[in-house]
């Protein structure tokens, strides 16, 4: 029997199925965790703050997700070899995308990590450098993620296919991807391990 | 099924001068730069700390957010129209981009930005 979804994603190239299957795997997996473990108060927190916490760390999430694929397709624009170009274009428009939605929940939740009894006081009073050095890098690499992916995004979508035979405009376009994801990845470990010490 | 060889087409030339690579990533570096250099200025100068502090929820941050995207859509215009015919040495640039992104990384490191905000303060 044919399944039209089943052979419409084996039509696709490899990433996009990746992404599709990983994307809709993860949400399956903490939606079936969350309905069977917790009321979704007890899981996100009783606060406005938790639902923009939740939402912030989803975001980086999908955006982690995105942005891994899309670093391998770039390593294969590297080398010369890759042909899911069109995959490329659109995973790191995405990855551009969802940086932004990152940042800007980011944004929201900084004004909880900033209020009075928020986590930075918490720190600054028992343990600063988690905050002067961890917290404040943090802050920061993250924006470093936009400007990358963005700039990686509009190499890929106004040279197009073409870029593929430029040896040096294709290094620079992956190297890009690159970057962002190494920004993305020190941005989301530092803002797990400081969640974990103290949440908003 | 296609297969990956069978899907595969030769791509077409280059439709862009290379100018217009080099203005988007060097935009992008000096946009970066913006902001290490307004969070060390920051530090310095409580008037300038103050200045910039456009949402009092997030402080000072907000108006560092500012220079960045100024600095960075600000220059990409810049650029962009003045390389956009051009046809630049690649390697050489983007050799020039990295060595941007060093710095900006490096500003935003806060022992560093600490370091170099305490000599200026005669620290």
């Amino acid at each position: 029997m044919e399944i039209p979804i089943i052979n419409r994603i084996r039509r696709m190239e490899p990433s996009l199925a990746t992404l599709l299957i990983l994307t809709v795997g993860a949400i399956a997996v903490i939606g079936l965790v969350a309905a069977i473990t917790a009321p979704v108060t007890d899981l996100v927190g009783d606060t406005q703050w938790h639902y923009v916490s939740a939402f912030h760390g989803l975001g980086a999430t999908v955006f982690l997700l995105g942005s891994t694929i899309a670093v391998y397709l770039a390593w294969r624009l590297y080398t010369g070899q890759l042909t899911a170009f069109r995959d490329l274009k659109w995973l790191t428009a995405f990855s551009a995308f969802m940086s932004a939605v990152t940042i800007a929940f980011g944004n929201w939740i900084y004004i909880a990590y900033r209020a009075a009894g928020g986590p930075r006081s918490y720190f600054l009073g028992t343990l600063p450098e988690i905050h002067e050095i961890f917290f404040e890098f943090k802050e920061f690499i993250a924006l470093f993620t936009l400007p990358m992916m963005l700039a990686a995004t509009f190499l890929l979508w106004r040279y197009g296919p073409g870029i593929v035979k430029h040896k040096e405009l294709r290094a620079a376009a992956s190297l890009s991807v690159l970057l962002g994801w190494v920004y993305m990845i020190l941005a989301y470990v530092l803002g797990a391990a400081i969640t974990k010490l103290r949440g908003v | 099924m296609n297969t990956v060889s069978e899907a595969y087409q030769e791509p077409p030339a280059l439709k862009f001068s290379t100018g217009v690579a080099m203005a988007v990533l060097l935009a992008a570096a000096i946009g970066l730069l913006s902001l290490g250099l307004a969070n060390i200025y920051s530090a310095i100068d409580t008037g300038f700390r103050a200045a910039i502090t456009l949402n009092s929820g997030i402080g000072p941050y907000s108006g560092k957010e500012v220079f960045l995207f100024a600095g960075w859509f600000g220059s990409w215009m810049v650029l962009h129209f003045a390389l956009r015919r051009r046809e630049v040495n690649v390697k050489k640039w983007f050799g020039v981009f990295m060595g941007l992104m060093f710095v900006a990384t490096l500003l935003v490191w806060p022992p560093v930005f600490a370091v170099i905000a305490d000599a200026f303060m005669g620290g």
